[in-house]
């Protein structure tokens, strides 16, 4: 067993199970709680986030997704290929693969669970796989979408990781630029970004990718949890236009402002309670 | 307001102590608050790009644009129109 893989307390109501699957020739590995009680209430289908915000996410993730079960999901959570504990090398990772494994995954976790009500858990740039990924999926628009501070729009998302190589190298006194990164993807080059090897085969879908209102609203409900770590602060404006749109569309749609440190980006791993508690209560009501 | 988001930026991505430390529109950050750094700079524009809705391009960073917390509103506020 993998250690990443956090085990639950010996008298956890759920079962775990752990291995390899191959989609197109690739090794996937998979993490997947089940509800020891019947009958599985929801089956959930985790969309992890990008590079060093998974591993930064991956303690609460394993947290959460052990509480989902406990409470009487069966939750899936794959490692995409090139990511975690599946083969290849994150340089090799290809968007069009991702969306293909995504689909792979809900398809198996549907027919291990069809009597369960489908949920989706994507965490930041999860949100753009799941958007793109929308169409091919089962019973999306019967399914209840969760988003941990969603990522909207690829292409600003891959500038803003570019950005910290631009940063980098001007502190080594080079002289890079995003526009000059970018014209090196598409020439076909490796770029190194914070241990990160990116190609355009990975960024291409990346920087076309949005989460939009108009794809993920077709859901039959969306909650988007923000976080922050101080009282009082405001939600982003994106993410309320967002939550309205979904509405208008008259998808089940809630924007909530949870208060906590930002996770994915802090120095030490950190694993709110607040997070999970909140993701209960948006997949299995109060 | 854009100056509320911008200290509560500044305060979430440096972690500031709101209880020892004033921030307001005279604060200078860039080359004064030792917390504000190249890689701070990074965070800090991401998190107003993502809780503004607004792109920040290349050509638009520059040592003037952080200098204080007013600079760094005045930004904002012309790119919201």
């Amino acid at each position: 067993m993998d250690a990443h893989v956090d085990q639950p307390a010996a008298s956890a109501p759920a079962e775990l199970s752990a291995d390899f699957v191959t989609v197109q020739g690739r090794r996937l590995f998979c993490v997947r709680r089940r509800a020891l009680v019947a009958p599985i209430t929801m089956r959930v289908l985790v969309v992890p986030p990008f590079a060093e915000e998974l591993n930064k996410c991956r303690r609460l993730l394993a947290l959460c997704t052990q509480t989902l079960a406990a409470a009487g999901a069966e939750v899936w959570w794959p490692d995409l290929s090139g990511t975690g504990d599946s083969a290849g090398e994150f340089a090799d990772a290809c968007w069009s693969h991702w969306l293909d494994e995504l689909c792979h995954f809900d398809l198996a976790l549907a027919l291990a669970a069809p009597a369960a009500a489908p949920a989706y858990l994507a965490v930041r740039s999860g949100a753009l796989l799941l958007a793109a990924a929308s169409s091919r999926l089962r019973d999306f628009e019967r399914a209840q979408v969760l988003l941990w501070q969603p990522v909207l729009e690829g292409g600003r998302y891959l500038q803003q990781f570019l950005r910290l190589r631009v940063m980098a190298s001007r502190l080594r006194g080079m002289d890079e630029s995003l526009p000059s990164l970018m014209t090196r993807l598409v020439q076909g080059e490796l770029l190194e970004v914070g241990g990160y090897g990116l190609r355009a085969q990975l960024t291409d879908g990346l920087a076309a990718a949005q989460a939009s209102a108009a794809v993920l609203g077709m859901a039959r409900a969306v909650t988007v949890l923000e976080f922050k770590n101080s009282a009082g602060a405001s939600p982003s404006m994106p993410l309320v236009q967002f939550g309205a749109a979904c509405q208008t569309l008259g998808c089940a749609a809630l924007v909530r402002l949870v208060e906590c440190e930002q996770f994915w980006a802090t120095q030490e791993i950190s694993a709110p309670a607040v997070v999970i508690d909140a993701s209960l209560t948006a997949l299995l009501g109060p | 307001m854009v100056s509320v988001g911008i200290k509560a930026i500044l305060i979430e991505v440096l972690g500031l102590n709101p209880g020892k430390i004033t921030i307001d529109k005279e604060t200078r950050l860039l080359g004064s608050l030792p917390e504000f750094d190249s890689m701070a700079v990074v965070s800090v524009l991401t998190a107003i790009e993502d809780h503004f809705g607004i792109a920040v391009d290349d050509d638009e960073i520059d040592g003037a644009l952080f200098e204080t917390v007013g600079s760094l509103c005045q930004f904002v506020e012309s790119k919201l129109g």
